[in-house]
């Protein structure tokens, strides 16, 4: 079982929030979106990340990005209701923007490759998902759409390893499981545990009510695809079962985590307001959560030595606060984690992940102890 | 969903349009139906009512014990009178007392012993509890949105509020900021 | 009632972290804008419950959050009218200058004084920690601003009347 993570590398980018990150297959760039309405390309070199490429297409905030590894195809989403695909054009060596026809009136929240990277899912305000794929005759992207029975904004969606099966969680505190079959590229498969038999686009498979742990931000499929993980607002986190039509919910003390990924079969690294990527894991059959992964380091106070007392007793007794007068963190993150993404191929053995967060760095971690 | 003949022919600029089209006209399904929640509780008021005043008596046996972590164990316990109905607003009023009464009649010192042991009995009944802690510091005839005015008579005495912040200090101690999390994602209205 | 003081303060700051958890949301119901939901209030499943933190019956906190935004509302102990009118006027000097105060609202919601709304431009401009010092600051910066007025008012009375009735004794 993992007993940490070590950061590995932590990078300032930007010194504005990190809406969303992704890489291409071998590492070696970085798509960031610094809060706007552009994409930030870096390239790895020796001292750190070198910005190389801005994609400007987008009108408002870019919402997501996703990075597909073996078409080295980026999409991006954003709220002004589009979504962009970005192929490289190595002979004018740029990155040339497909219009993709989304057909949503709300803003776009989240966008997956599949894992086929033939198709890709966008969720939006319009409480739909939409599922976009290549129509060759008119060489554009178009999109069929989910709707039923979402009835709020659809807030993070996650591809089942099949390529056939989508998860989105949304606003009406409800996490849903969809058949994402679409036959125009799509070859049959098997859906199993979740379904049986001949997979209809837009089907419902499974539906969870999170109830009165509020609204669902991060869905996760583990790697073998026979479990779903999501994190809700109410700081928990719940794996559900298809096949024992379980649902076990791990409570912790926590703020609420909003991105989470699957390390193994038995556990998961997920992140959000409390600044540190936490581990839930699965421990004699039973789920619970482990502990933070960063080992803080303590700092020594920086406050002049005969004041000290004074301030710390000051402090106690009018903010009612412990600590020193200090505003950094003892995390590495200052901030709010905003993405975690996976940075191994095998997605039942990962030993590294990468959080971005509010506070403009990129942080690799390295899990020790697996 | 229509003023047929009216009298004066600027009739229209009383038409409440909000009402009149359901807002978003693309969607037959509309938006989230908040109100699902509370039409689900299956008991009557009068049912609530009579459950609550069992439970508040039960309570007080617990508490002249001087069992005060099984007191509030039971007190927190389904099912509660959810919901804005004014007719449940005796059964509230008995269900809150029943909570408040035992977290009062504890001594300061001995908040974190109990606190701790309801921890270990059930970790979901520290949620339930804070959720009774911040309706406790709401006060009763509490109107919307917290506001106590002249219809609303009383917010909090002092020494409730008191026992009450300290009771939010050892739980807050116990189960960290996630119960307040929580406290807050519940929708359901005491 | 000074030793509630310590707990009601760490009461506040549990709530306000727990609150203070903002994403940035576009808005469900106007396509292309990005509104306060607690200030909206179209959706009602991005909004939280309510939550009360009192000292007593005149001082209390209400904290209104939502997915992107977060009301805090604060109502100032005032026991006597010196105070009710020092308490109005302080936070009507400070609700004209609310542009400068960046998280501070112009009119403070119906039955309490003063009122904030922090919304996740602000999440992410500012620390959150920080934010939260500075609402717990003001809070007790006000009480202590009030009394302080007050005892200057009482002593200006005293001299006032001393210096007019002295022209009378001979």
């Amino acid at each position: 079982m993992a007993s940490a993570a070590t950061p590995a590398d932590i990078q300032q980018i930007v010194s504005v929030p990190i809406s969303a990150h992704a890489y291409n297959k071998d590492r070696t760039k970085v798509a960031i979106v610094p809060n706007s309405n552009e994409v930030h390309i870096y390239d790895k070199g020796p001292d750190g990340w070198v910005l190389s490429d801005t994609l400007k297409e987008h009108g408002q905030l870019v919402t997501s990005v996703d990075w597909a590894p073996t078409t080295n195809r980026l999409v991006t989403c954003s709220q002004d209701r589009n979504a962009y695909v970005w192929n490289w054009n190595a002979t004018k060596r740029r990155w040339d923007p497909d219009l993709v026809l989304l057909r949503i009136n709300r803003a776009a929240t989240c966008v997956r490759w599949s894992p086929a990277e033939n198709k890709f899912a966008v969720a939006s305000g319009a409480k739909t998902v939409s599922v976009c794929y290549y129509e060759e005759e008119n060489k554009w992207w178009v999109s069929k759409h989910i709707k039923k029975p979402i009835k709020s904004t659809v807030l993070a969606i996650d591809w089942h390893p099949n390529n056939l099966l989508l998860a989105a969680g949304s606003a009406d505190m409800t996490v849903r499981v969809y058949a994402a079959y679409i036959k125009e590229v799509d070859s049959k498969g098997s859906a199993a545990p979740w379904a049986e038999g001949r997979l209809t686009f837009a089907a419902l498979l499974a539906e969870y009510d999170t109830g009165a742990l509020g609204w669902a931000h991060s869905v996760a499929f583990s790697p073998s695809g026979g479990l779903l993980a999501w994190t809700s607002h109410g700081s928990s986190a719940s794996i559900a079962d298809p096949v024992s039509k379980q649902v076990e919910t791990v409570r912790y003390g926590g703020l609420p985590l909003v991105s989470s990924v699957w390390l193994n079969e038995d556990a998961i690294v997920a992140a959000g307001h409390d600044c540190y990527p936490v581990l839930v894991a699965r421990r004699s059959g039973r789920w619970e959560y482990i502990d933070k992964l960063d080992q803080q380091t303590k700092r020594a106070p920086s406050a002049a030595l005969g004041s000290l007392a004074m301030n710390r007793f000051r402090q106690m007794d009018s903010k009612a606060q412990q600590g020193k007068e200090d505003t950094d963190l003892q995390s590495v993150h200052q901030n709010t984690i905003t993405e975690i993404v996976r940075l191994s191929d095998d997605r039942a053995h990962v030993s590294a992940f990468s959080t971005a967060g509010v506070d403009g760095r990129i942080v690799r971690w390295e899990v020790k102890g697996f | 969903m229509s003023t047929t003949t009216s009298a004066s022919p600027n009739s229209y600029r009383k038409l409440d349009v909000d009402n009149v089209a359901g807002g978003g006209g693309d969607d037959d399904d509309g938006g989230f139906d908040a109100g699902a929640a509370d039409a689900a509780a299956s008991l009557s008021p009068r049912e609530l009512e009579q459950t609550a005043n069992s439970r508040l008596g039960d309570v007080r046996g617990l508490i002249t014990r001087g069992n005060v972590a099984a007191a509030i164990a039971l007190a927190v316990e389904e099912p509660l009178p959810y919901g804005e109905r004014p007719d449940l607003k005796a059964a509230k009023d008995l269900a809150i007392s029943a909570v408040i009464e035992p977290l009062t009649a504890t001594k300061t010192a001995d908040i974190p012993n109990v606190v701790k042991q309801l921890h270990q009995q059930n970790p979901e009944l520290l949620d339930r509890l804070m959720k009774f802690v911040y309706r406790g510091m709401a006060g009763s005839g509490v109107g919307p949105a917290g506001v106590v005015g002249p219809g609303n008579i009383t917010g909090v005495t002092g020494q409730t509020a008191a026992a009450l912040l300290n009771w939010h200090a050892a739980i807050v101690e116990v189960g960290g900021v996630g119960t307040i999390a929580r406290v807050l994602t519940d929708r359901k209205i005491l | 009632m000074a030793n509630t003081l310590r707990p009601y303060l760490t009461a506040v700051r549990s709530t306000l972290s727990a609150a203070m958890c903002l994403d940035n949301f576009s808005s469900q119901v106007v396509e292309r804008h990005n509104k306060p939901e607690v200030e909206a209030r179209m959706s009602k499943e991005v909004l939280l419950a309510p939550v009360v933190i009192s000292r007593n019956e005149n001082e209390r906190v209400l904290i209104e959050a939502s997915v992107n935004a977060v009301r805090v509302s604060i109502k100032i102990k005032q026991a006597d009218d010196p105070e009710r009118l020092l308490c109005h006027k302080f936070t009507r000097f400070l609700t004209q200058r609310a542009e400068s105060f960046v998280v501070l609202r112009r009119k403070p919601v119906e039955g309490y004084d003063i009122s904030f709304l922090i919304t996740n431009v602000h999440t992410e401009q500012m620390y959150k920690h920080k934010l939260v010092d500075f609402i717990l600051q003001f809070m007790e910066d006000v009480d202590k601003e009030i009394s302080e007025m007050k005892l200057s008012i009482n002593a200006r009375a005293r001299i006032v009347a001393e210096t007019y009735l002295g022209q009378f004794i001979n």
